[in-house]
């Protein structure tokens, strides 16, 4: 027995916080034996140390007076402590040699800060604090995790239900964070944060463990005990930049537990490091090594989702509809990513909030300003540059971040000495401004602008330009704990003008544009445990100005022409309700209802009846009036999805669903190019109509951060829209006698392995996909391949995609990717003959062969800068090669007559290695 | 294999895409189509060549001609007129003059008893070319056509040009080889100065369906490069211009998509042409052509080399491509009877002239024009 013992031995490891009442407990102690009946403490310490390996240091003085009654049989230490010391204000700590420490008004630390053994784990009570500090250290959080958190002002028993609410926010900028996986232990219940951070769980009124955890963050947990209704705002650190080494304790994950599938999350770290063939990281490029999402080739942004065409993609921009995701022929995505925060694609089970295209929704939010203090963050590159500045306005309530990218490839062109080179011009740039005030804890507001604006000459005199204007308003309010919604408004422009000036007497300008506002309200209600609604309605009214052709100059003798402008009105009202039917059991059943009106005014052609449409099929022209309706569309899309779980590792979960769109790309080139044209539904073109049914099998491995999937889906499509051959896009006033509706076809199984943390991180995926589509017209034209399913231009049936990534240090990673895909179809000649004293080539039917398979390696390096904390600014430089071993990958086969002769060329986007050199700062 | 680094906005030169020639495997096809090549001339001769399809793998470079057809030219519920076969899968009408308006059509039938129609056109006038002139560009003598028409009249133009240049051969040849005399004896006829003509190989077409006017302002029929070797002496180029109807157009437009517009990035996808004649039996048979009824308007231009700007430097052709003379001894003469052998002319012993003691000799492609062209001036040549 010690009475005596060094003050400073503990003190230094002492809380810095209030001397709240302490509690400690060892795990593996062994059951006591004690009976005393009014004995002093000096005596229960005596038989304690002669029953266990347990020594005590205390000063007698603290103990004087306390007389202890006990009769404990098998009973564990710290819980007899925790009886005998109840009424005192003394507190007890046990460390793993089996040192008992009492002492009086401080509590004492048995381990270093951050530390966590399953030997000793020492908690706090603390009354309830609503909010927690904003601060990243680690010290601090270990501290959090220790406390007891009391919910609600009430003591509700166990068999009552209790609602525990709040926003998990990033402790270094105060950004909320999306996604996260709430849940509580022992009952495992679980939710994941949304889009504002905020996170609810109804559960029976006792005590929890609370765990947040997530991509990128550091996994914390709190403890809590739930008495009634309240609420317990959590703070989490970014587990990139620490220093610390960083230990994910992986429970449960979303890859498993939630209802949802067929979603692939990115979040702009995981964004970043993946190699691309300019330098810059890139949101689109990097969802293309995803399973089930697939390009025609490099030159193209347009996504094909699961067999979908490029225009069956909704891409958000905070919100706000972005139609052509791509700047300088779609070597670069038209989304700058220093503001990017997160990209999430929805392949299957689209939530009931999303409409209006068939196949996917890809939503990519930018971040929310930095809440302390002005920051910038920027690059610089061989192609572009970029710049962004975040932090408060005023106060922390009001933040901004505002963000720009340009090119200088117009400056490039000029240096080089090719004339042809000099002739052409590539510009484009890139603005975001993002502004959010919070008026308190149940009222935000936050606005965003985007404008992505592009310009190029190709050595010649026809400049083309176009841009996309974005912004939207959105109000977050939360009623209560258990209701909250958001009010968004939106409004989206794209336009395009071709110039041409070479030839005086037709020099013109063609120019297109369209314009969309929206209107959405969306909620989400905790009925109980066991449902959570969501529910909303949306409106967006679609203006297009189809087409007009003006002459340029006083010489031209171009006729001024204007097609009538098409105006819509789709609206679409939804619920879906996620109910917990038991633990294993999940389910979302989800029903959207959408709405479509074509208005006037407009001149509406009538064809006959049962003949395939053409100008001599036209029987009449109807005249509408501003605002009449001339064509309405609507029907129900269902939206379900199921989780059954086995186990903590392994789920299976079931899909289908239902999508319609209103709203069509033209194009007769294979890729999505600048000057598509996006068509409305109206009389004579009807919408679009997609189902798909998925299931898949979910497992994680070693504790959760391996994570591997199978999916298998099976698609169908109604109404697509292909084109007669030779069809006439621009300018065209009866376009319908050149579209033919076609039905699409799609299956495929996707494999997927993931490891998202430690040394080692990446992603191996293997799709095996096919995507086929078939044409029924009424006339010859308008039947491809007699009327049989062919396969589409980005039917690759095998896709193999590799994400790796090696961090030696802190300072140094690399990245390694590898993608393997069979070459797309194309059409080849068969013979060839000579009409007026040319070569010519007769061609087989459509898609009937294939360009070689693609393959492509490629590296990069990223060296961050030293990361002293006093530094202006942190840098960090990525270096890569693009298609490290130069392979000329085809992107196109073609037969061309030059000079009379027909020749065979293989045209390679990137026919050798690319390196790239970017530097990226931080402030 | 060459890399040529892709034009695609200049961007493409960093990017280093590349074309390179390329030859797929395709399977070779055991059955030929049919193709039926030419127009129904409302005003002249019409000329319909009918051939065969080939593989892509042969070697030929002429079409495979389908011999001994029976044509003719069908007027709607009227005359029909033979066509007579004046060359191998040629076949040729008689000076017509067609009512415009009137519907016509090609009719034929194959050695092998196959039937074929095209569909009935109605005969339509082409307006005469107004102007054709040229001007200096920096790419070159861009040659450009003006014509117009009622605004009732089809809008629908169509141009093919044939052009004929002078050339010289490397090296004046002044002596030719007398196989049976075994001797060398003075040329007397001019293998030296030539004419070598082309025609237009790539489709040009227009319509003036967006403009008030139904009008041609300055249209550019074909663009010769400054260092061409064609406007080394005198140039000539003779405009072909055709007015078509919608159909035809589109039918032209769609197979210069098909054969000269793809490749690039945004290049639209070939598709499987069908014209309009049609085998009378099948419905499957696939025909390639499209036989339309309209005359023919041509205009001449000429450019002289004095004409063109002083810097521009026009390629000597063959002289470039020919290396210097070799000499052979006179008692090797009798290789001058091989074909590819040419001689030039002597080298004489500077204190005896009348020693001969080597003749210059060069290939033929470099001595004789005949070889790339012909050496009777075309009798429009001025």
């Amino acid at each position: 027995m010690k009475n005596k013992y060094l003050l400073c031995w503990y003190t230094i490891l002492v809380c810095w916080l209030l001397p709240w009442q302490l509690i400690a407990q060892t795990a593996s102690s062994k059951g006591l034996m004690l009976s005393l009946a009014d004995e002093p403490f000096e005596i229960l310490v005596q038989k304690v140390e002669a029953q266990s390996t347990y020594h005590f240091y205390y000063d007698t003085t603290q103990v004087q007076g306390l007389r202890i009654t006990i009769q404990v049989v098998g009973q564990p230490l710290p819980s007899v402590l925790k009886a005998v010391l109840k009424d005192s204000k003394l507190y007890f700590a046990i460390d793993e040699q089996h040192n008992v420490f009492i002492t009086k008004g401080t509590p004492v630390y048995t381990q270093l800060p951050g530390e966590q053994s399953a030997t000793s784990v020492t908690t706090h009570i603390l009354p309830v604090k609503k909010s927690e500090r904003l601060i990243s250290d680690p010290d601090h959080f270990s501290a959090l995790e220790r406390r007891l958190y009391e919910i609600g002002n009430g003591n509700r028993q166990l068999s009552e239900k209790s609602t525990i609410s709040g926003y998990v926010r990033l402790a270094t900028s105060g950004e909320p964070i999306v996604g996260a996986a709430v849940y509580v232990e022992p009952s495992g219940l679980s939710t994941a944060t949304d889009a504002e951070g905020r996170y609810s769980l109804t559960l029976p009124s006792t005590r929890y463990e609370l765990w947040v955890k997530g991509i990128g963050l550091r996994s914390t947990k709190r403890q809590i005990l739930l008495r009634a209704d309240g609420r317990l705002d959590i703070v989490v650190d970014n587990n990139n930049t620490t220093l610390q080494e960083v230990i994910i304790q992986g429970q449960h994950n979303k890859n498993v537990t939630s209802t949802q599938m067929g979603i692939e999350q990115l979040d702009i770290k995981t964004i970043r490091q993946v190699p691309t063939a300019l330098g810059e990281a890139d949101v689109l490029r990097v969802l293309l090594t995803l399973p089930g999402v697939k390009s025609v080739g490099e030159g193209s942004t347009g996504l094909n989702v699961r067999g979908g065409g490029t225009d069956q993609n909704l891409i958000l921009f905070n919100s706000a509809t972005i139609y052509n995701p791509s700047h300088l022929f779609g070597f670069f995505s038209a989304f700058n990513p220093d503001i990017v925060d997160k990209v999430e694609l929805y392949k299957a089970a689209i939530p009931a909030q999303f409409g209006g295209r068939l196949s996917s929704v890809l939503d990519i939010t930018s971040r929310d300003g930095n809440t302390e203090k002005l920051h910038g963050t920027g690059g610089i590159g061989l192609l572009t540059s970029r710049l962004a500045l975040e932090g408060p306005i005023v106060n922390k309530k009001n933040t901004f971040l505002v963000g720009g990218r340009t090119t200088y490839s117009d400056w490039l062109l000029k240096q080089l000495p090719s004339k042809e080179f000099n002739r052409s011009a590539a510009a484009f740039y890139d603005g975001n401004v993002q502004l959010k005030h919070i008026f308190n804890n149940h009222n935000t507001l936050t606005g965003s602008a985007y404008i992505s604006r592009d310009r190029f000459r190709l050595a010649s005199d026809t400049v083309y330009r176009y841009t996309n204007q974005a912004a939207s308003l959105k109000w977050q309010h939360v009623v209560n704990e258990r209701l909250a919604g958001n009010i968004t408004g939106t409004y989206s422009r794209y336009y395009y003008d071709i110039t041409n000036q070479n030839n005086p007497a037709v020099a013109s300008a063609l120019s297109y544009s369209l314009l969309q506002a929206s209107v959405q309200a969306d909620a989400s209600y905790l009925l109980s445990d066991k449902h959570t609604i969501e529910f909303g309605a949306g409106s967006t009214l679609y203006n297009i100005e189809p087409g007009s052709l003006k002459p340029l100059g006083n010489e031209s003798l171009i006729a001024g022409t204007t097609l009538a402008h098409e105006k819509a009105l789709e609206s679409a009202l939804y619920v879906s309700d996620k109910i917990t039917i038991g633990p294993r059991l999940l389910a979302t059943v989800g029903l959207r209802y959408s709405f479509f009106n074509a208005l006037g005014p407009r001149n509406v052609y009538r064809y006959l009846s049962g003949a395939a449409r053409s100008e001599s099929t036209i029987i009449d022209t109807v005249a509408y009036g501003a605002s009449q309706v001339l064509a309405t569309y609507h029907g129900p899309e269902y939206r379900v999805a199921a989780r059954y779980a086995f186990n903590d590792n392994s789920s299976v979960k079931l899909s289908y669903n239902r999508t319609r769109q209103y709203i069509h790309m033209l194009s007769n080139t294979t890729v999505m190019s600048p000057t598509d044209v996006w068509k409305l539904s109206d009389a004579n073109v009807r919408p679009q109509v997609g189902d798909q049914a998925a299931i898949g099998y979910y497992r994680d491995a070693k504790q959760h951060t391996i994570e591997t999937s199978v999916e298998i889906y099976y698609k169908k499509l109604h109404d697509v829209v292909d084109y007669k051959s030779g069809a006439l896009l621009l300018l065209n006033s009866h376009i319908e006698t050149d579209i033919i509706n076609a039905q699409g076809r799609a299956y495929g199984v996707e494999f997927l392995v993931r490891k998202l943390t430690g040394k080692i991180n990446g992603w191996l995926s293997y799709t095996y996909s096919r995507s086929l589509i078939r044409t029924k017209g009424l006339s010859s034209d308008e039947i491809i391949n007699q009327g049989k399913y062919y396969p589409s231009n980005f039917d690759k049936p095998h896709d193999v995609s590799l994400v790796g990534n090696y961090r030696f240090n802190k300072r140094f990673s690399t990245s390694l990717n590898f993608v393997y895909n069979t070459g797309r179809p194309i059409t080849l000649p068969l013979a060839k003959y000579y009409v007026n004293n040319t070569v010519r080539v007769y061609y087989s039917e459509r898609n009937a062969y294939r360009v070689p398979d693609y393959y492509r390696f490629d590296i990069a390096l990223n060296i961050e800068g030293n990361h002293k904390i006093t530094k202006f600014s942190h840098s960090s430089w990525n270096i890569g090669i693009y298609n490290l071993t130069g392979r000329k990958n085809p992107y196109s086969i073609y037969f061309k007559s030059v000079d009379g002769v027909v020749k065979g060329y293989k045209l390679s986007i990137f026919g050798r290695p690319i390196p790239t050199v970017t530097y990226n700062f931080k402030f | 294999m060459i890399c040529i680094r892709l034009l695609l906005g200049g961007i493409m030169l960093l990017l280093a895409s590349c074309v390179e020639t390329f030859d797929p495997e395709v399977a070779a096809r055991q059955t030929t189509l049919l193709v039926v090549d030419g127009f129904i001339n409302s005003r002249g001769v019409t000329t319909i060549k009918l051939s065969r399809t080939a593989n892509l793998q042969d070697t030929a470079t002429t079409a495979l001609p389908e011999k001994s057809a029976t044509v003719q030219i069908e007027e709607e519920l009227g005359r029909k007129v033979p066509l007579v076969e004046t060359l191998p899968g040629t076949y040729t009408s008689p000076n017509l003059t067609l009512e415009i308006g009137r519907k016509y059509r090609i009719c034929l039938r194959t050695a092998t008893q196959k039937e074929y129609v095209s569909d009935y056109v109605a005969a339509i006038t082409t307006p005469v070319i107004d102007h054709i002139y040229w001007r200096p560009t920096r790419d070159g003598a861009a040659i450009y056509v003006d014509s117009h028409d009622e605004p009732t009249n089809t809008r629908y133009y169509r141009w093919a040009f044939e052009e004929t240049w002078e050339f010289t051969s490397a090296f004046r040849s002044l002596v030719e080889y007398n196989v049976e005399a075994d001797t060398v004896v003075p040329r007397k006829d001019n293998i030296y100065n030539c004419w070598a003509s082309s025609y237009s190989s790539s489709i040009n077409l227009v319509n003036t369906n967006s403009l008030v006017e139904n009008k041609i302002v300055r249209h550019t029929l074909t663009t010769v490069p400054s260092n061409s070797v064609k406007l080394r002496f005198k140039y000539s180029v003779l405009a072909k211009q055709y007015a078509q109807t919608k159909e035809e157009y589109d039918y032209w437009a769609l197979l210069k998509k098909n054969t000269e517009d793809i490749g690039s990035i945004y290049g639209p996808l070939p598709v499987q042409l069908s014209g309009n004649v049609h085998a009378v039996e099948s419905t499957e048979e696939a025909v390639i052509g499209f036989v339309g009824v309209y005359s023919q308007e041509e205009k001449r231009l000429f450019i002289d080399r004095s004409e063109i700007p002083a810097d521009w430097e026009p390629a000597a052709g063959l002289a470039d491509r020919c290396i210097g003379p070799d000499t052979l001894l006179p008692r090797d003469k009798y290789l001058f009877a091989l074909p590819n052998v040419r001689p030039i002319g002597y080298i004489r012993n500077e204190r005896n002239y009348f020693q001969i003691l080597a003749y210059t000799y060069s290939s033929d492609i470099c001595v004789d024009c005949r070889k790339t062209g012909a050496n009777v001036k075309p009798s429009f040549w001025r």
